[in-house]
């Protein structure tokens, strides 16, 4: 059935933007921890998304043929950025190196802030579309009432 | 099989047209879906020229006059009109290869949807009335 498809469509797009939300909460909290396990100041995180259209099976072959086109999100890994630390001139930190400088996360405050906006917006977005699946499965339903 | 009797003319154009609002919902929320990811192109349902073709493939049905003040009827049931998906507007505002214009997108998502249901009740309208006749009226 199409609205099922039309479902998965958008719960995978809430799951993806609700991801990148926690990445991007993981990121500002982490803002200035310079301890990790891997040794080195905190890395900020980002989500690799990519459209995704399950073809393996016959059934899903015959039903992207004959319905057109549509891809869900799928999130394919989630990346350390490569961007270097932020050094910061600070000597009596106890993780400063011997000339005083202490490595910093490579966040960026005001870009976490604007990438936060824009995860909030695209999932309010996909869940509008959740609304409008519904209304018109439920107004499907309705016919010959 | 083409559908005999009173379900014959507007009912099958009606299902068809129900069918393809659906699948254009379908492609719309996976615009919405992927408005993050890079290098999706926006995708939309191509029926216009399609459906145009299926109206000018002398299948049109005459209506009948009985009267010399009558006037000539068109009626045609596209049955199977073909859908295919393209690519909207490759260029993109975004630095990503993203092509998703998210205004437009939500745009056609509620007249979709507004259309979706418009046909519906058309439908439900028009076995209501059959109901009704059916039923003599009472």
């Amino acid at each position: 059935m199409n609205f099922l498809d039309a479902f998965h469509i958008s719960s995978s797009g809430l799951t993806a933007q609700r991801l990148r939300m926690n990445l991007i909460s993981g990121n500002l909290a982490n803002i200035n921890t310079t301890r990790t396990q891997q040794g080195g100041p905190y890395k900020k995180k980002d989500a690799v998304f990519a459209a995704h259209t399950d073809r393996q099976s016959f059934g899903n072959m015959l039903k992207s043929q004959m319905t057109g086109k549509s891809f869900e999100v799928k999130v394919v890994g989630i990346i350390d950025d490569p961007r270097p630390p932020q050094l910061k001139y600070d000597p009596q930190h106890p993780d400063a190196d011997k000339n005083g400088y202490v490595a910093m996360p490579n966040i960026n405050l005001i870009e976490e802030m604007v990438n936060m906006m824009s995860a909030t917006r695209s999932y309010e977005a996909n869940v509008t579309a959740v609304k409008a699946t519904k209304n018109m499965a439920l107004k499907a339903l309705e016919i010959g009432r | 099989m083409e559908p005999q009797g009173i379900f014959r003319g507007t009912i099958p154009l009606l299902e068809k047209t129900l069918d393809l609002r659906s699948i254009r919902h379908n492609l719309i929320i996976s615009n919405v879906a992927n408005m993050d990811t890079p290098n999706y192109k926006a995708f939309d349902i191509v029926i216009k020229e399609e459906l145009e073709k299926a109206m000018g493939a002398g299948k049109n049905i005459k209506l009948e006059k009985t009267g010399p003040g009558h006037l000539s009827g068109r009626e045609t049931c596209p049955g199977n009109v073909k859908s295919r998906a393209a690519g909207t507007q490759q260029f993109t505002m975004k630095g990503n290869g993203n092509s998703v214009d998210i205004d437009r997108e939500m745009a056609n998502l509620s007249e979709n949807n507004l259309m979706y249901n418009a046909l519906a009740q058309i439908i439900s309208r028009k076995f209501e009335g059959l109901k009704n006749v059916i039923k003599e009226g009472r």
